[in-house]
């Protein structure tokens, strides 16, 4: 596989990357800017508000009927944080040219709806309408009010916002309700005109694509745009343990608790050896076969769920489970102990095997997702650095039991979050 | 050695290689060149099969809700000690099951040692072990299963249309069983089940990846034993054409109310090739009424009296029915939004470009189902449980007619057949 990095205008990138055994075509386009409270909320409504209606597709009805005229094509906007930095994208997946059962050209029309998109809102007295940013803005607070929910996807959010308290990655991607209420139609078209002058953009396209007809059309997309100011990203920063551990309680209406600890690694995905970080993440409760999935679940049966994942961006780390009320203190000790017993060496040969093999499956998988193809070129693009499949696979089979012994007793506890029911721990 | 087919849809470029394995099991082989391999090992058994016996027994067995979920949990377990997952990663497999109404199913993905993990598969869900202390051990960790279960509204949501739309369906069992129904089971009840269910003749493997036939067929081959074809009987409660209830409601820490409209259907076709084309037709029907370019869509998202709307039909062998489901202030007025609506369509039809719009799109989300080797192994495995074999299904779609569909309309609406559950937020 070749894949290419072209400028195709001032800090605006594209990259193909060629796949012809998808049946489908996808487009990313990345818009990163700086994570702020004063912006998340605005930088996210953008896109929602413009696929209510372009110059061409007026509105909501005309734009999903032309994707759907071509073959149900999709056209989307998404919005998340990646460490200090506030990403906003515009995507596209459609089947390819090639399987229409008629003369449909289904990538130069979903091309011509990004074009829509990014350069012709529908405006009313120069700025987005009014009751688009209304209608977008209703539906972005509910999102955020909903989070409550899904209990477990809830705590582990408001964990993270807890430990990050005071940083930027704290700051709710999409903003909270207060700072979308504030959205005006006017501050949104500025926030929008902003987005376009200020934010890096990278461009992914992977599938069956003509690069230079995919160069040509992006040229003229983005030639138009007066850009200025640039952002430039911050690949990653370490945060460092609170003195004292904090600890929340957040009581609400429920019949299982969840409990979300927060540590600091000391290590970020930038790191010459973060595979070593990785590696230790897998063993301790990275998957099925991993410490804390076999003893605080198959040993003890405390929960059905109990896992950890790493935050590379920050440097951090997060362990979760749902467990009964009363389990708290059992479960907490003994994920502890289990961090300990890394501490201590305690790791077989075995448990390092499996977790290196769970790693290069998941290097290797990537290349058959086209999500995961996109994400893997805009890790390399943060980072400048570009390693083959073989060389990341070298790097975390390189990794020793000294060394995830050392990155365990850098590992420190920093928040402590327990979502319970209304007369816990009172 | 049995005879290898060879099957192919040529509009969409795909194909697959079947043969009826000695032991009794059906393999279906789709070669795709994809690093990740992907295979789907499956009992028709779910949480619906909770009373049955073998053909020539006098009496059916009952046996406690949420038996099937468990017995998936317990197979992971072996005679020697060793878990299950641990075998698989150390062969860099990721694993996993999963049980649902009508079926349970074991599965892992890899990109590397392919013949070792379907060796581990084939092995560990062939060799039943359990005891007293093993399920009292599962007892706990699958009660913290269902107590997730509870936190969950959509769940809740789901399981309160059933609740309505059905009084006697074994369709609306809990799949995870309530705390107290898990306390009734044995290791013997779970024997009893593992007999019945997972006799081969009642499995099929579906497997996807740059792998062969000859490759599966030498796994197989070792490790599967050879065994006689059971005839299962399954008692399912019948069920009268209208709802149970109108409406059932409970209150849940939720931001706003959630709702499900659900439109019962008992008109299930027995003949699969009818039943392909009813449920093809039946979602165009509801896309072309729900779906995103739709009136109604369109509308209740740009009035912002729903968020999150979605709509869809299901049919199987078992059970078919149709769902509206999003989040309102007022879920009262989708519902009589929703009725007007259906009333409305009947009477002026359908619009005939929509409807060949619609099948295109429907068309084009069979052939990107062939994007990634997991889609394809459980896409053929869903449709194999209910005898419609997916190289069949390009063509069910250009042959479903429009006058078949507006046919549909008439038939599968009606207010009898409509119930709605409702999530409230707690009253403050």
């Amino acid at each position: 596989m070749h894949t290419e990095r072209k400028q195709i205008a001032a800090g605006t990138f594209l990259t193909v990357i060629p796949a012809d055994k998808f049946k489908s075509n996808y487009i990313q386009i990345r818009f990163v800017m700086p994570l702020k409270k004063e912006t998340a909320a605005k930088n996210s409504l953008v896109f929602p508000v413009i696929l209510r209606g372009t110059e061409k597709y007026p509105t909501l009805a005309d734009i999903r009927r032309r994707k759907q005229e071509l073959y149900a094509s999709g056209i989307w906007s998404g919005h998340w944080k990646h460490g200090d930095n506030h990403i906003v994208t515009l995507e596209a997946s459609s089947m390819r040219n090639s399987y229409a059962i008629d003369d449909t050209d289904i990538t130069g029309g979903v091309l011509d709806l990004i074009g829509q998109a990014v350069l012709h809102p529908v405006t009313e007295n120069g700025v987005f309408k009014a009751e688009s940013v209304e209608g977008e803005k209703k539906i972005a607070a509910d999102t955020v009010r909903a989070t409550i929910n899904q209990k477990g996807r809830y705590a582990r959010l408001k964990a993270i916002e807890e430990m990050f308290s005071g940083d930027a990655y704290g700051i709710s991607d999409g903003g909270t309700v207060e700072e979308i209420e504030a959205v005006c139609p006017k501050c949104l078209f500025e926030a929008y005109k902003n987005m376009l002058r200020t934010a890096r953009i990278e461009i992914f396209a992977v599938g069956d694509f003509d690069g230079n007809e995919l160069e040509k059309k992006f040229s003229e997309i983005f030639s138009s745009v007066k850009r200025g100011g640039i952002y430039e990203p911050i690949p990653d920063t370490k945060g460092t343990a609170r003195a004292e551990i904090q600890k929340i309680y957040d009581r609400q209406n429920v019949t299982q608790g969840v409990l979300v600890l927060g540590f600091f690694t000391g290590s970020v995905s930038s790191d010459d050896d973060y595979a070593v970080t990785k590696v230790f993440n897998t063993v301790f409760g990275g998957s099925a076969a991993s410490k804390l999935f076999m003893n605080v679940r198959e040993k003890l049966s405390l929960c059905y769920y109990c896992s950890s994942s790493l935050i590379p961006e920050k440097g951090a780390m997060t362990v979760a489970s749902g467990i009964q009320f009363e389990n708290e203190q059992k479960a907490f000790d003994e994920i502890m102990l289990q961090l300990d017993n890394m501490k201590n060496g305690e790791i077989t040969d075995d448990e390092i095997e499996m977790a290196k093999k769970f790693l290069c499956d998941d290097v290797m998988s990537a290349d058959d997702s086209v999500r995961a193809l996109a994400a893997t070129a805009f890790g390399e693009v943060m980072y400048g650095k570009r390693l083959t499949d073989e060389e990341k696979i070298a790097k975390i089979n390189a990794v020793t039991k000294e060394q995830i012994t050392e990155r365990a007793k850098a590992v420190r506890l920093d928040t402590y979050y327990f979502l319970c029911g209304q007369e816990e721990s009172k | 050695m049995s005879e290898i087919i060879m099957r192919e849809d040529k509009s969409i470029g795909e194909r697959y290689y079947y043969t009826k394995h000695k032991s009794g099991l059906d393999i279906y082989v789709v070669p795709k060149k994809f690093r990740t391999s992907y295979a789907l090992f499956s009992t028709k058994y779910g949480a619906a099969d909770n009373c049955f016996k073998l053909e020539g027994d006098k009496d059916f067995v009952k046996v406690p809700d949420g038996i099937a979920h468990f017995l998936e949990h317990k197979m992971f377990e072996n005679e020697d000690g060793s878990d299950t997952f641990a075998r698989f990663a150390k062969y860099g497999a990721d694993a996993n099951a999963f049980t649902s109404s009508e079926m349970t199913a074991y599965l892992f993905s890899c990109t590397s040692h392919y013949d070792e993990n379907l060796e581990i598969l084939l092995d560990y869900v062939t060799k039943p072990y359990f005891t007293p202390q093993t399920v009292a051990k599962e007892q706990g960790i699958i009660g913290q299963e269902i107590k997730m279960g509870e936190d969950n509204p959509s769940r809740a949501r789901y399981y309160n249309t059933m609740e309505a739309l059905y009084a006697d369906s074994q369709i609306k069992i809990n799949v995870a069983g309530t705390v107290e129904s898990i306390a009734e089971i044995t290791a013997d009840l779970l024997y009893s089940c593992y007999r019945t269910f997972y006799n081969l003749s009642n499995m099929v493997l579906v497997t996807s990846g740059d792998i062969t036939m000859e490759q599966v067929l030498a796994v197989a081959d070792k490790v599967l034993p050879m065994q006689e074809e059971k005839k299962i009987v399954r008692c399912y409660n019948s069920e009268k054409a209208e709802v149970n209830k109108k409406r059932v409601k409970v209150q849940m820490a939720v931001s706003k109310p959630m709702f499900e409209i659900g439109i019962k259907d008992i008109d299930i076709p027995a003949d699969p090739k009818e039943r392909l084309k009813k449920s093809i037709a039946g979602g165009v029907l509801y896309d072309m009424l729900f779906g995103g370019t739709s009136d109604f869509a369109i509308d209740v998202y740009e009035s912002g009296l729903v968020r999150g709307f979605g709509a869809g039909y299901s049919l199987d062998h078992v059970f078919g029915m149709g769902e509206l489901v999003g989040e309102s202030d007022d879920p009262e007025a989708v519902y009589d939004k929703f009725v007007k609506y259906v009333e409305e369509k009947k009477k002026t039809g359908l619009d005939q470009g929509e409807f060949e719009r619609t099948k295109k799109a429907n068309y084009a989300s069979l052939v990107r189902s062939f994007d990634s080797t997991q889609n394809i192994a459980d896409n053929i495995t869903f449709m194999l449980h209910d005898d419609i074999d997916i190289m069949d299904y390009s063509k069910a779609v250009s042959e479903v007619s429009f006058e078949y569909t507006e046919e549909l309309l008439r038939k599968l609406f009606d207010e009898r057949y409509y119930a709605m559950s409702v999530v409230e937020p707690l009253e403050k």
